[in-house]
Formats: structure tokens, sequence, C-alpha cells
């Protein structure tokens, strides 16, 4: 029997079972290793994420001190930069950095600088990296939630910083991390100061460019009489001083009216040359021989009847009168102060027109007794300027005169003139020019003396009629005269020639200068409460609290939080910006207090114990009691704008008006002064009391704080490889 | 009777033997590398949280703060110490916890103000302990991170 050989088919099995079990271990492993390589670099990447969102953070810091530094200082000299790279000024302007649809571009921002950030990176890592920071202001609102518009570059916006860490390229490959940070900050544009001119929208900082505001000025000097005023100097000697500088821009003196009353500067005749060029004759037009002819219809038949049969001398006779030619008329101007004397004596009451006589006494003067005169009351330098510091409200009343003259000075008179002669001889007749001023005879040289002929064509006549100089006296005739003058007076001052008109209606003008009052009273600070739109309650001082920096602070009669918050250290005060306090505030009570920064304090009172110094000659430091008082108890110099007036209440509609000072010792302030009252009765009794105008709240541009908010209202990290 | 199947051969199971050795040896060794690698990066990451962790803090307690402790190390907030390493520990009582493998390290903070540029360097530096697991996984000696905490305004 042949056996059959079984083959063993599982010969060989254990080495594929062992083969297979290496191939399902390996893929494990090598998944569990891919894995691990994978953890590892994650972490890697992680890590220098991680560093680079540091880095972008510490940039984003240093950023913002950057932009907080270089807006710091309002007054900056760099915001001039011709250039237009001032940091300050492209913030306030929003200049090229205005990118409200988000767009990042390399143009429209702002380049920062971050050493710090970057010698960090540098410690840690080398020379490895790119770091950048840039900011671009992305909203901007010039309005507040009513709708008002704040003033030019006044608002609130929100500016963007982005700062960037990320590796140079040839260092990417080790070094993946990147990050890219952006944060939103609100901030404020304020303004301290504005530009003195004349300007439809003024900023609620306009008292400051007074040395001395009474909103209230009229009603607290009326009285009780319905015609006559107190003085502004008391019963007991109070005196006030002040000077309002000597730069371009003086610091002004406004006494607050309200409708249809004015206020009216009281003068003696001492003190009328305190109106500037009140008293000057001022030239106004000239008129030529043929138009002279016009006014004075009976000059030339004057002249002719003067002169024919006139002897001569040596047989010589005028014969007739052929021509006369080089005679000119001018008219001029004076304008002469209305002073006590004018109302106390009879030069008033030989007034003919009744009317305007009556319209002089009635009229609310500061004083009614001859002792005191508003000049003692408060004395104001430099007096030769002062129709530049007294503003709008102050009006004085003048006397216009207007005066008409005959030049003849080059005058010629062409004359026929008969010479006789001895017989047998034929009379001799021959033309002859008689030069009125050489060659006229002596009766009529006394007469054509220039002017020759002087008319007052006012009330002036009345009150000099000694100067009616010459025996011609041909008649005026008026209509040619006036219609001259409105047809000619082409020099831009209608209310010269329209004040020499007003002479026909016996009208007398009143204000101190020729152009109209320079506040605009309703566009004060640009602000309209509703249904409460009297001009002397919008004449309220930064009203516009979306502006405020910080507000209601110190909401309990302490100054603890002021100190928490770092704006009151022990005796500095650091000012940025408005920043409003609840309660009162006193300062220089432990020391005198130096100040750094610019800005307005708000309290509602403020007491103050101690000198008050700035660290900056240019800065902008205003003490405001919104609902109370500023009381002074130091005779040590207070180097700040000084404002006391009644704010509204939350609703912004109920305004007090009687924000005082109270001035319990000297008063020595460098700065200005704005109340609603002046209370000088309540004041110490002292004849030093002195306000020195600050030249510092003159600038020669409009002024801005720019406050950034510390608080980050939006922020996105990007990591990135 | 003959069992006439055949077993396997020695050589056979030898072979297999080896073979299974070899790959086994390093798949062992590929395995520890990795698992070295994933604790490593775990560690580091641990590592990084806790040197972030003081950096973050710091931020918080602002510029001042940090300036008056970086003059008077008592005033240091209590698990933090300037200018030495400082175990951490593992203390569910407290109330800033954190993991338990976060014993295995220490940190040291240094804090270097620039007046000028009134602003504070703050760099931390974590190392493992010793004879801790964290020396045993992580490679490195120490991960320092650094940061500037920059003055702000309060308001």
């Amino acid at each position: 029997m042949r056996l059959k050989r079984q083959t063993n088919s599982k010969k060989g099995i254990a080495v594929f079972f062992v083969l297979f079990t290496l191939i399902i271990l390996g893929i494990l492993v090598v998944q569990f290793h891919v894995s691990s390589r994978n953890a590892q670099s994650a972490v890697h990447r992680f890590q220098t994420s991680e560093m680079a969102r540091q880095i972008a953070a510490a940039a984003q810091e240093e950023a913002f001190k950057y932009l907080y530094d270089k807006t710091d200082n309002p007054n900056s000299k760099s915001y001039d930069d011709l250039d237009g790279s001032s940091i300050l000024r492209k913030i306030i302007d929003r200049t090229s950095i205005y990118a409200p649809d988000f767009k990042r571009t390399s143009s429209n921002c702002i380049k920062i600088d971050i050493p710090a950030t970057v010698k960090m990176a540098e410690n840690i890592m080398g020379d490895r990296m790119d770091i950048t920071a840039e900011a671009r202001i992305v909203d901007f609102r010039n309005c507040n939630y009513q709708g008002n518009v704040f003033y030019k570059n006044e608002g609130i916006g929100t500016i963007e910083i982005v700062t960037t860490a990320k590796a140079k390229e040839k260092y990417k490959k080790n070094f993946p991390g990147a990050c890219t940070i952006v944060r939103h900050h609100d901030y404020k544009v304020v303004s301290l100061l504005s530009k003195k001119e004349r300007d439809e929208n003024y900023a609620g900082n306009r008292v400051l460019d007074y040395a001395l505001f009474i909103r209230q000025g009229q009603n607290e000097f009326l009285g009780n009489s319905s015609d006559l005023g107190f003085s502004l100097n008391p019963d007991k000697k109070v005196q006030l001083e002040i000077n309002a500088g000597s730069g371009s821009t003086l610091g002004k003196v406004h006494f607050g009216t309200d409708h249809d009353h004015y206020t009216f500067l009281n003068l003696s005749d001492k003190t009328k040359d305190f109106i500037p060029n009140g008293n000057k004759v001022i030239d106004l037009l000239e008129a030529e021989d043929q138009d002279v002819d016009k006014f004075l219809p009976s000059f030339r038949a004057g002249i002719i009847a003067s002169y024919t049969g006139l002897y001569l001398g040596d047989d010589c006779t005028v014969t007739s009168v052929n021509s006369i030619t080089g005679h000119k008329a001018l008219f001029k101007h004076q304008k002469l102060p209305i002073t006590d004397e004018h109302i106390n004596t009879d030069t008033l009451k030989n007034e003919r027109n009744t009317s305007s006589k009556n319209a002089v006494e009635k009229q609310h003067l500061f004083v009614t007794n001859n002792n005191y005169n508003y000049f003692d009351g408060i004395k104001i330098n430099p007096k030769e300027r002062l129709d530049e510091i007294l503003d709008s409200d102050i009006r004085k009343q003048f006397f216009n005169y207007g005066y008409f003259l005959v030049d003849l000075s080059k005058c010629v008179i062409n004359v026929t003139v008969k010479k006789d002669m001895p017989w047998p001889l034929d009379d001799i007749i021959e033309s002859k020019d008689l030069y009125v001023i050489k060659e006229s005879p002596q009766t009529v040289k006394d007469t054509l003396k220039t002017p020759v002929i002087c008319y007052n064509y006012n009330y002036s006549a009345i009150f000099n009629s000694n100067e009616y100089k010459t025996n011609i006296k041909p008649k005026i005739n008026y209509e040619e005269l006036y219609n001259f003058i409105k047809t000619h007076d082409d020099n831009q001052t209608p209310s010269i020639a329209s004040r020499a008109f007003t002479f026909i209606n016996n009208e007398y003008s009143y204000q101190l200068k020729d152009e109209p009052p320079i506040i605009s009273q309703d566009d004060f600070h640009n602000r309209e409460y509703i249904g409460n739109s009297r001009p002397y309650e919008a004449q309220y001082p930064f009203a516009h609290f979306n502006l405020f920096n910080k507000r209601y602070v110190n909401d309990v009669n302490k100054l603890e939080e002021l100190q928490e918050l770092g704006i009151l250290e022990k005796n500095k005060l650091k000012l940025r910006g408005i920043i409003h306090c609840s309660s009162d505030v006193v300062l220089g009570e432990n020391g005198d207090i130096t100040v750094e920064g610019s800005g307005v304090l708000i309290a509602r009172n403020i007491n103050i114990k101690g000198a008050i110094k700035k660290a900056n000659k240019d800065s902008v430091v205003v003490l405001f009691a919104r609902n109370g008082n500023v009381i002074i108890n130091t005779s040590k110099t207070i180097e700040a704008a000084l404002i006391s007036m009644k704010g509204p209440d939350g609703s912004g509609l109920n305004m007090g008006s009687d924000g005082r000072i109270v001035v319990n010792d000297k008063l020595d302030l460098k700065g200005s002064l704005a109340v609603d009252y002046l209370n000088i009765k309540q004041w110490k009794e002292t004849d030093s009391h002195k306000i020195t105008y600050d030249e510092a709240l003159a600038p020669t541009r409009d002024v801005y704080q720019v406050n950034i908010a510390n608080w980050v209202t939006f922020e996105r990290v990007i990591e990135n490889e | 009777m003959i069992n006439k199947r055949k077993a396997f051969t020695l050589m056979e199971i030898i072979i297999a033997m080896a073979l299974m050795m070899v790959v086994i040896l390093s798949i062992f060794m590929l395995n520890q590398t990795s698992n070295r690698s994933s604790m490593d990066a775990y560690f580091e990451t641990l590592c990084f949280s806790l040197a972030r962790e003081p950096i973050e803090v710091f931020r918080g307690l602002g510029y001042e703060t940090v300036l008056a402790i970086s003059k008077n190390h008592k005033l240091c907030p209590a698990p933090y110490k300037i200018g030495e390493f400082t175990n951490i520990t593992f203390d569910p009582k407290l109330a800033l916890q954190y993991p338990a493998d976060a014993e295995s390290f220490q940190r040291r903070i240094d804090l270097t103000p620039n007046s000028s540029g009134k602003y504070i360097n703050i760099k931390v530096t974590v190392a493992p302990r010793n004879m801790s697991k964290a020396e045993v996984w992580f490679r490195k000696e120490s991960i320092i991170l650094e940061s500037n905490i920059v003055w702000k305004p309060k308001w």
C-alpha cells in the first residue's frame, strides 16, 4: 500500500502571524508617533504664538501710551509742524487717518514707535521679529445725542490700534507663531481755547476770552431803580484792577445784559479820554469845487459880491470876478462821549430836541453819584486800548459832530482889475488871479483861514457857535450835502455816514464800537436748551457733558476719589480735559498747589486756600464752580481761570444764575474771572484786588485737548501662521 | 500509528522570534520616543500656562502697583514671589488652583522697571523641580516668557 504523503498546509504560518501582528503594531506605533510629533509641533506653535501674543499685547500698551503722551499737551508746538507729521494734529483734524470703513492701508494710519517692545522681543529671541503698531480713527461723532453740533473739531470718536508680531521671513519656518491684536479705544476732543476772532460757532470756552466776564452784569448793577443802577464801587472802598495784557489780543471785559437793555459806560470829563479816538476828528470825505457850489449855492455869489468893486490898493479896483477854482470841501466827523457833566449840567438842558434829551437821561448808567464812577470801582489797563477791552454790551452814548469845511487855501479867484491911470493915459484893464490866502486883502485873509468856513451841521452848532469864523455865511443846501455823503461814502463804514446822517433825525448812536457786538449771544456755545433760549442762559461755558473726560467724581464731600484716580496727588493737581466733581473741592489746604496738564476742574464749590501755580506757563487751567461759588481764602497768586456760574440741572433745562465769587482775602488772580454776579459788595475791603489776564488764554489757534480712554471697547486677537 | 503532521520547525520559530524581537524592540523604542515627546509637549504647554499666568495678573494690577511691588517685594500678592524660584504647590483650599502636575515646576518672576519709559519688564521663568515627574519628561531646562507692563491712566 502506497502511503500518500500528506503535505502540511500550516507550514510557515507562524511567520505570517508574526508579520501580520508586527504590521498592525507598526501601524499603531507610527500613528502614535505621528500624533506625538503633531502634539509637539502644536506645542511649538502654541509656544511661539504665545510669545507673539505677549509681544503684541505689550506693543498695544506701548502704542496706547505713545498716543496718550503725544496728545497730552494741547499746546504742543509740534502741532504746527509744517510737514503735517504732528500726531496731535492728525488726531484732532482727522486728516488722512480717518477710516470709517475700517479699511487698513499703510497710508491711512499713524505709525507708532514701540522701542521698548522691540527691545523686549530682542531679549527673548534676538532680532527675528517684525513688530509693528499703527493707529487710525474709525469713527467720529461731531454732535451730541440731541443732534446739537459741537464746535469745529470737538467730538467723540473711536481710535483703533493695531499691533502685529510675526517672525521675519527667513525665521518663519522655525518660528511659525504670529499674532495681531486690534483694540478700539473711545476718545474725546474738547476745545479748551478758541481762536479769538468772530465766529458763528463759538466754543464753550468763550468766557476765557475775558479778563472779567459778568453774565448778569446789568441785573447786578441795575438795582431796584427802574432808571438808574448801582455803582460798581460800593459804599465801602473796594477797588479791582484789571490788567488786560499787552499782546495783540487782550483779555476783554463783559457786562452781560438782557434783551433790549444795555449797559452804559459812565465817564466824566476827566475820564472821557478813556474812549480811544472818542474825541478825535477824522476825515470822512472830500468834494471838489463844483460839488461845493452845490452844497453852497450862494457861496459863489457871495465871493463875487465881496470882490466886485473891491479896492486892491495902488489905484486898482476889481471890476468883476471871472472864475473861482481850486476850492475844496472837507467832511470831517467827531464823536464825543457823553459825560456825567453833560447830563448834570446845562448842556443837555439846552438841548432843543426833547426826545433826544430824554433818551440820554433815561439810560441805565452804572453811576448816579458823581463821587463814584466806573473807573473808581474797576481800573482797566491799558486804558488807551479800552475799546479793545470793553466788549459788546458795554455801550456809550456819543454826541456826533459832523464838520463841513471849505478849504480855500488853493482857491484862485480870477478877476478883472481896473487900474486908474492919470490923464491922458487910458485906464489899464487886465485879468488877474488872486490867490485867496496870499494875495487877498487882509479882511478876507482873516476869514479865509483854513478852514475858511466851518459849519457844524448838528447840535454842536449850538454849543460851539463861535466856530462860525467867516463873515461869508452862505446857506447850506442840506439836501445836496446829505446826498453827497450817501453817494460817496464808500469807505465801508456805513455807520459813520449814517451817524453823520442821523443828525437830520436828531438821533444819537450808542455803541462804543462801530461794528455789531462781537458776541452773538444766541450762538454763545452753540447749544440751545429746550424751550429756553434766552441769551444769558445760553452763555454757559463747557456745557457739553458728552465731552467731559470724567463725570461725577467725588460723589461725597471727600477728595479720596480724586486722589485715587491720580487727579489730585498731595499738592499736585493733574488735569486733562474736563473733570466734573459732584461735590465741593478744597484746594491748597495743605500747601500750595501745582497744576500739571491742561483742563477744567468742575465742582460745586471751589474753595481756594493756597496758591495755585501752573507747572507749564502755556497750559490752560480752569477751576469752575458749576453749582456754587468760587471762594477765595488766600492772598497768594492764583494762576487759573476762575468761573462761577450756575449750571443746568439734570434735565438741562433749569439754569441757575447766581454763581458768585466770594473774596475773603486779597485777590491776586493771574488768569481770568467769569461769574454770574461779581458780588463786589461782599469782597474784602481793600484797594488791591487784582486780575491779570493770562495771555496763555489768548492763543493764535484753537486749542483742543484729546482724551483717549484707557478702556478697551473692542478687542480682536488674530493668531496666524 | 505514526502522526504524520509535522510541527513548526525549530528554525522557523527561531526566525520568527528573532524577527519579532527586532521589530518589537524598534516599536518599543519608537513608542518610548513618542511618549516622551507627548509628555514633553504636555509639560511645555503647562509650563507656558504657568509662565503666562503671572504676566496677566500683573498686567491687571497695573503699572503703578507693579512698580510698588518691584520696590517692595512684600507687597506682592500671595502665590507669587519676586526674584526667587518658588515651588508651585497644589492645594485644593487655595483660591487659585493649579493642575496636580503643576507641582512639578518652580517659577521665578523678575521685574525690571524702566522709569524713563514708564514701563516695567516682567520676566517669568518656569523650570522643573528636582526629582519631579517633569524633570524626567520635560526636555528643556526652563521656559522664559517676557512682557512689558506700560503705564496707563486710571480713568
